[in-house]
Formats: C-alpha cells, structure tokens, sequence
C-alpha cells in the first residue's frame, strides 16, 4: 500500500519545514526585523506549494520529474531533472549536516560519522517499511511534537523582552536580503514534497490541509523568529549557532538546569524527520530519472553516497558556518523556485497546443 | 571509523539491494546500485585518507563565496 493522505502529506510538509530550520535561524544575517524576514519568505513557500499542486493537478498519477520530461521533451526535461536532482541531493546532505552539527552539541564524546550513520540507517529502516508507514509515523509524531512545541514556547516567553523587539521595517534592503535566506532554507527546500504528490489519493478534495498545516508551520517559524529575537538580545542573536536552542540553554527554573535537553524529542523528532522525507524524496527521485518504478535497491546505496558527500563537503562546521552556510543558497535556490514554475508553464503550454489540435 | 561506515553499507548493500536485485535478474538496476555504492565508497575513502582527487559539492558552493559576500554587502547583512 503505497498510498497516503492528503492530511499525512501536510503532517509531514510541518515536520520538515521545522525540522529543516526550527532550531536555526536562517534569517538571522539580519539582527533586526529577523520576524519579518520569514513572514516575507513564507510567500515563497507559498508560491511554491502552489505551483506544485497545480502541476500535480494537471497530471494527477505523475510526478514533477515525469511531467517536466513529458511537457519539455525527453532530452530538455532529462536536464532540468537533474537540475532537480542535483538540489535533491544538496538538500538532503544539508538537513544531515544541520541535525548531525546539532546532535554533535548535545553528544560530544561520539564521533560525527557514528551519529551520521545512525540518522542515515534510521531513516533508510523507515523507508523501507514504506511511504505509508513514514506517514503513519508523522500521524504519531505530530501528538509528540505539537505539546512540546507550545510548551517550547513558553519556556522561551519567560526570557522574552519586548525591548529587543521595535524596528519594524526601519531598513527595507537587510530584510529583502535576509528573506532570500529563508526563502531558501526552509521554504525551498520544501520542493522535496513534490515526489509525494502522486501517493496521495484525496488531493483533490483536501488540498485545503496541505495549505493549512504549510500556514502552521510558517505561523510556528515566524513566532519562532519573533520569540528568538525577544529572548536573546541582537547582539547575541548575531553570533548564536542554534538561536532557539539557546534559548533554553539559557533557562532555568530553580535548581533545574539544562532544560533545552528536556526538547531534545522535539529537536531530534522534527531533525530526523526532515532527513528521512529528504532522502525518500532523493531516492524516488533518482528512480524515477533512470525509470526504474517502485523499490527500495537504492536506498542504502544511496544512504552511503549522502554520508561520504556530506563529509567531503562539508569537513568543518567553522568553514561551513563562516562562508558555505552563507553561499549554500547561490546554489540551490534558482533550482527550487525555477523547475517547478517552468515545469509548470511548460506543462500549461503543452496542455495548450494540445486543446488547440483537438479543435 | 568511515571505515566500520564503508563496512557496515556494504553488508547491508549486499543483503537488501544487490541480492535481490540479482534474483530478480534485474541487471540496470543492479549496475546502478553497485554505481552509487562504489561513488559512495571512494567518497568516503577520499574523506577518511584526507585526499582531494574527486570533485566535491561543498567546492562549489565555496567557490560562490565572493559573490555571496558582494550580495551581503548590497544587502546590508550580518555575516
């Protein structure tokens, strides 16, 4: 039963969207209006759940991949898809770089390669059992993630100052500049879902929950900016790594300290979601280039590939944060915003011509 | 340690993708698996023997780095 719902999708677009950037900031190159920053990219998101769903309306029982070849030919198409792919892959080595960098603060003492290796297998275990299974487990999670979110929340609100908060739209460039991050990481990154699109057998009639689970979790990372922004003063939020992660570091209530540990299900929850809905994408993806249909042969092959790129790419986590973290988007963004909306005007062109034959 | 990695992949490779795919006489799919895992080991042996032969990803993105840097400063961003 390779068959999902339309709620399943949108419980899982929630999970990737904070596990891709909950616990960092990616607007955080700018100190103030960072709230800002994400509320315009969340438009890009937007955009884009739109674009795909039209696509995926047009040619209900396809994928993006098979429609982008359908629509622009085999040979044109076969290029933008490995454009596609080529973002696939950069978007999944990220995730595992993020969580990995993550886990490597909560577990010091154990090597990255080991704690690499147990998301990738995890994830490959999850993958195997089935694209129902991983949505019946974000059916499960959601009860686990929702209580911790709100009571993350209001944990972070006890350090909230509104006195950090007032710029609100005093320098128009920082935010316009800021929001491409986000529209970047984790907004485009988002395109993953567009290979879970033809598993879901009410789209149709709930496409509704994909936008209302995708306004959640955009409300969530915009009250996050806001809150990180209120609790860690400017200056701090400029040089923080993990901005809401140190929110409650920072936080203590009587005797108890190291609360953030308390959020560690929350963090590694959404975090290894967002890596195994990455790595499902990648690997449908590279079968559907090749025209393989469905299996799993490739999913540890490929598990082993992302480990050794993500370690070659990526060998040191100052290198990463000082200059690729910052560079990363030149890379991938053109490829989430501009396959899918070409894809989508060759799709309608063709759709066209062919009306036009028919009369 | 990416060693106990290459290892531990290349069990699970052969258990659950190459096996399979031989019984099922499934031969492109077979030579694209053994592909992407042979990729995957030079990658991870260039990383554990600190070589720099095969072209990286994260090369790519650092070479984009000026022009990051020039849209940070048209911007006016913090980085």
């Amino acid at each position: 039963m390779n068959q999902i719902y339309s709620r399943q999708l949108g419980i899982l677009l929630f999970i990737f969207l904070l596990g891709s950037a909950l616990v960092y900031v990616p607007e955080s190159v700018i100190t103030q209006d960072v709230w800002v920053a994400t509320t315009l990219a969340t438009l890009v998101g937007l955009y884009l759940l739109y674009v795909l769903l039209t696509i995926q309306e047009m040619h209900p029982d396809l994928n993006i991949m098979q429609v982008a070849e359908l629509s622009m030919g085999r040979i044109v198409g076969k290029f933008f898809n490995l454009l596609f792919l080529w973002g696939l892959l950069m978007a999944t080595i990220l995730l595992l770089f993020d969580i990995v960098l993550l886990l490597q603060i909560i577990y010091p003492k154990v090597p990255s390669t080991f704690l690499t290796a147990s998301l990738v297998l995890l994830s490959g275990y999850t993958i195997f059992k089935g694209i129902s299974s991983g949505a019946r487990l974000a059916d499960l999670y959601i009860w686990l993630i929702l209580p911790l979110l709100i009571l993350g929340f209001a944990v972070a609100a006890t350090l909230f100052n509104p006195m950090y908060i007032p710029p609100v739209l005093a320098k128009i460039k920082p935010i316009i500049g800021a929001s491409i991050y986000g529209a970047n990481w984790p907004f485009g990154e988002m395109i993953v879902i567009a290979l879970y699109l033809p598993f879901v057998i009410d789209l149709k009639r709930n496409k509704k929950k994909l936008y209302f689970w995708f306004g959640l979790a955009a409300l969530v990372l915009i009250l996050r900016s806001f809150m990180v922004l209120g609790a860690l003063y400017p200056e701090y939020l400029k040089v923080a790594r993990f901005p809401f992660y140190e929110i409650f570091r920072l936080v203590t209530f009587q005797d108890f300290q190291r609360i953030e540990l308390f959020f560690f299900a929350l963090f590694i929850s959404v975090g290894l979601g967002a890596v195994l809905i990455a790595y499902n994408a990648l690997n449908l993806g590279i079968r559907t280039f090749f025209a393989l249909g469905g299996g799993f042969s490739l999913v540890f092959p490929v598990g082993l590939l992302i480990i050794a790129l993500m370690f070659n790419s990526f060998p040191s986590d100052i290198k990463y944060l000082a200059n690729q973290a910052n560079s990363g988007f030149l890379v991938t963004l053109p490829i989430y915003i501009l396959y899918p909306t070409i894809t989508l005007i060759a799709a309608k062109i063709k759709q066209k011509l062919k009306e036009k034959t028919r009369n | 340690m990416m060693i106990y990695v290459i290892i531990l992949f290349f069990i699970l490779c052969v258990a659950y993708s190459f096996y399979p795919l031989i019984r099922n006489k499934k031969w492109a799919e077979l030579f694209l698996a053994i592909f992407i895992f042979l990729l995957g080991t030079l990658y991870a042996i260039q990383y554990q023997f600190d070589a720099n032969i095969l072209p990286q990803p994260g090369d790519l993105i650092s070479r984009l780095d000026p022009w990051a840097n020039s849209l940070g400063k048209f911007f006016e961003l913090n980085f």
